[in-house]
């Protein structure tokens, strides 16, 4: 197997020039990665695999357009939202399987480990995943690269191809559709009024 | 309450979460804050929801995840490199396959377009460079096409009814996502002073195109086209010079 300390630009350069296993070295790299977003984005870790794949395949052929103006895992971002999002479009609104939720779904991690914080943890993470199957998929998308991944507004607004205002608007968007959710299941108190 | 900040510390405040406005900003939401209630308490709910979702756990990935992924990699490469079988039209050189001739036509049409509309010595150069281009392309032109050379008596009036029509509206479908559209309703105008190769290879594509589109390919801008060929969908791209950059499927 590749030495699997090779930057991504190496893995590129050398799959560029005809080595699949530096692709494929690269490909497990990010494996996991895109395998979250893509399940954070379609609530089934069947139909997140299945994306997985794809956006691998796409960015067989997609990696010869790779300008290195962007990090490598930015132009991953930005090609598997984009197929998450087709998805989406595709099937237009499918309920969550609540089969894929509980031990091999979206948990929530509370900070005590008691019975009850877990059955809270638990009903979170339904909760939330159901609230993120529900929101646009652009909304979804923003708060799922933001909350969940942890990226940056400019790197967002570069995987989503779009400006940092609309970025903003997303997350804002999105992180009051979850809060509502949240504030309509009781889990948080309504909040007085000024 | 100052109402103007009222709104717009409501519109800030996820991003002021988040560290993303500037110091002057954060200064006019900040004093906002001391007397907003509401705002306080818009504040605690998009913290609690902005906690909840990084508190969001992905499953582990499915047993044997890897091996499949790796399977999926090399069957996808296998394809790419599997020999394709010879057809009729296989034979024939890239060029002078109809369709793709005509793709090359009409990217060199947009391409003068282009040129025409902003007049200049490199301009004009280029242009013959292209026209002279364009010609050798389309002059293999089979079948489907008149020869570049020997228009046609009927294809004065086809040109006129083209221009009479002028416009095509393409429909866009099967773009790949990486290609950003710059117009998403390009229209295909044929100029008057179109080489006769041009034209014969605009008269011969239409049936089969379903889309032509100014995009942005590696930054670059670049025409992508769709259409069939014996009842299959390609897509290719041409860069700003008309010249096939890359067929995409």
């Amino acid at each position: 197997m590749r030495d699997e300390t090779s930057s991504d630009n190496t893995l590129i350069k050398e799959y560029l020039g005809g080595d699949l296993v530096a692709f494929e070295t690269l490909a497990l790299r990010y494996q996991k990665r895109v395998f979250g977003i893509c399940f954070q984005m379609l609530g089934s870790s069947t139909e997140a695999e299945d994306v997985t794949q794809e956006t691998f395949i796409a960015l067989m052929t997609t990696v010869k357009s790779f300008n290195k103006r962007s990090s490598f895992s930015t132009w991953i971002y930005r090609v598997t939202t984009n197929r998450c999002l087709d998805r989406l479009r595709a099937k237009k609104s499918v309920p969550v399987d609540p089969s894929e939720l509980g031990p091999q779904g979206v948990m929530w991690q509370s900070s005590d480990g008691g019975p009850e914080d877990s059955a809270i943890a638990r009903d979170t993470g339904e909760l939330i995943a159901k609230t993120l199957n529900e929101i646009p998929g652009e909304f979804r998308a923003a708060v799922v690269l933001r909350d969940i991944e942890g990226l940056e507004y400019v790197a967002i607004a570069e995987a989503l191809d779009t400006t940092m205002g609309t970025v903003k608007s997303r997350i804002s968007r999105g992180r009051r559709l979850i809060a509502e959710a949240l504030r309509q299941s009781q889990q948080i108190p309504e909040q007085g009024t000024k | 309450m100052n109402e103007e900040d009222h709104e717009f510390t409501q519109k800030q405040l996820s991003s002021y979460l988040d560290g993303e406005v500037s110091k002057t900003n954060r200064e006019i939401i900040e004093a906002h804050l001391e007397t907003c209630e509401e705002c306080r308490a818009d504040l605690e709910l998009l913290k609690t929801a902005a906690e909840a979702l990084s508190g969001s756990d992905t499953p582990p990935l499915p047993d044997q995840s890897d091996t499949r992924l790796l399977s999926a990699i090399r069957a996808a490469d296998a394809k790419e490199n599997a020999p394709q079988p010879v057809t009729e039209s296989a034979k024939r050189p890239l060029w002078t396959r109809p369709w793709i001739s005509a793709a090359a036509g009409l990217a060199a049409v947009f391409l003068i377009v282009v040129v025409v509309s902003v007049p200049s010595p490199s301009n004009v150069v280029q242009e013959a460079q292209l026209s002279d281009e364009t010609a050798q392309r389309a002059a293999p032109v089979e079948e489907s096409a008149p020869i570049a050379d020997e228009p046609t008596a009927g294809s004065i009036e086809a040109i006129e009814e083209k221009e009479a029509l002028d416009l095509k509206t393409l429909e866009r479908e099967d773009i790949p996502d990486f290609l950003e559209p710059i117009n998403t309703e390009l229209t295909v105008a044929l100029p008057e002073d179109a080489e006769p190769a041009v034209t014969a290879a605009f008269e011969a594509a239409p049936p089969s195109i379903h889309y032509f589109e100014q995009v942005l390919f590696e930054g670059e801008v670049s025409w992508i086209l769709v259409a069939s060929d014996n009842g299959k969908k390609k897509a290719l791209v041409f860069d700003d010079n008309g010249i096939l950059a890359d067929i995409l499927y």
